[in-house]
C-alpha cells in the first residue's frame, strides 16, 4: 500500500521511514526520485543521496554515530528510527507500516510540543495498529483528526468479505466460472 | 484470513491442499492472492486497501478546503512495499533487538 500512496499523491513529503531507515528532507523530499523507489518498489536506502537538499539526510537502521545536517549526532540508526515519527512536523501523518501500537497511552505526549500542539493535523492510519485506541481518544481530545486504521483500510476488508462469502456459497463449478482471474499481466 | 504479500506462496500451499483433500470450505481460507490459481479478486493488481485510504486522505483534503500540493507530509512504510512491509519492519526491529 506505501508505493501506491507515494504514486497516488501530491504532497510535499517531509519524512518516510521504512525498514531500512529513515528518509528526511526539511525543503520537501524529491519526487522524481521518490516515483523511481516506488515504481521499483525499493527502500529508501537506494534513494539517491545527490537528490537530498542541503538540510536533507538519510539515517540507516545499520548507521552509528552519524551527524545529521543539524550538526546534531544521531548514536544509533535503529532507535532513531524507531522513535523518528515522534520527530518530525507536518500537516498530515500517514502510518503505512511499522511496529504495532507504536503510538500508546505512554508515549503520545511526545507528538505535542511545549504548548500543546500537536506535530501532525491529520492522522490517517493506512497500517492496522499504529496507535492505539487510547492515544487516538488522546490526540482527538486535542483536535487532532484522526482516521482509525480499520475505517481507513477497509478497502481490501470489504473486498475480502466478499471473496470469502462467494467461496463458502458457491460451489467450485460455479465459482471457478465467475470468480477466476486468467487474464492477468 | 487476509495474507500479505511475502507470506502468500505458503497459504496458497495450504489451499491446494485443502483441495486435495477435498475439504469443501478450502475456497474461503483465504482472500487476495493467487487469484489466477486459485479465484478471487487479485488486490495486488486492483489495490483496494491503497486506494481506500488514499479516498480518506483525499476525502480529508476537500471537507476541510485543503490543497494537497500544499500539505506537508510524514509516512511511515517505504516505497518498497505493501502491507507486507510492515511485517518485515517489525521483523527486522525485533532481530535488531535480540541482535545487541
Amino acid at each position: 500500500m506505501s508505493p501506491d500512496e507515494i504514486l497516488l499523491s501530491s504532497e510535499k513529503y517531509i519524512a518516510i521511514v521504512d525498514g531500512s531507515g529513515v528518509l528526511a528532507d526539511p525543503n520537501g523530499i524529491n519526487r522524481e526520485e521518490l516515483v523511481r523507489l516506488a515504481k521499483a518498489r525499493k527502500m529508501i536506502s537506494n534513494f539517491d543521496r545527490s537528490k537530498l537538499s542541503k538540510d536533507g539526510y538519510i539515517v540507516l537502521v545499520d548507521d552509528h554515530d552519524i551527524a545529521l545536517p543539524s550538526g546534531e549526532i544521531i548514536p544509533d540508526g535503529t532507535d532513531f528510527r524507531n522513535n523518528a515519527h515522534f520527530r518530525y512536523r507536518a500537516d498530515l501523518f500517514v502510518p503505512c507500516g511499522g511496529r504495532p501500537e507504536a503510538v500508546n497511552i505512554s508515549n503520545v505526549a511526545e507528538l505535542f510540543d511545549e504548548d500543546g500542539k500537536c506535530h501532525y493535523k491529520y492522522i490517517i492510519e493506512g497500517a492496522n495498529l499504529f496507535l492505539t485506541q487510547q492515544a487516538r481518544l488522546y490526540l482527538e481530545k486535542r483536535g487532532v483528526v484522526v482516521f482509525k486504521d480499520a475505517s481507513a483500510n477497509k478497502g481490501g476488508v470489504t473486498s475480502s468479505s466478499l471473496e470469502v462469502l462467494a467461496g463458502l456459497g458457491l460451489s467450485d463449478q460455479v465459482r471457478n466460472g465467475f470468480c477466476l482471474t486468467t487474464d492477468l499481466h | 484470513m487476509f495474507s500479505s504479500r511475502r507470506c502468500c506462496d505458503l497459504l496458497t500451499c495450504d489451499l491446494v491442499h485443502a483441495r486435495n483433500r477435498g475439504a469443501n470450505w478450502w475456497k474461503s481460507f483465504t482472500t487476495g492472492k493467487s487469484a489466477q490459481k486459485l479465484g478471487g479478486i487479485p488486490h495486488d493488481t486492483y489495490g483496494m486497501t491503497s486506494l481506500s485510504v488514499r479516498q480518506y486522505v483525499v476525502g480529508s483534503y476537500k471537507n476541510l478546503n485543503l490543497t494537497e500540493t500544499e500539505i506537508t507530509k510524514v509516512q511511515t512504510g517505504g516505497p518498497d512495499g505493501d502491507l507486507g512491509s510492515s511485517q518485515c519492519f517489525l521483523f527486522q526491529a525485533l532481530s535488531a533487538r535480540i541482535n545487541t
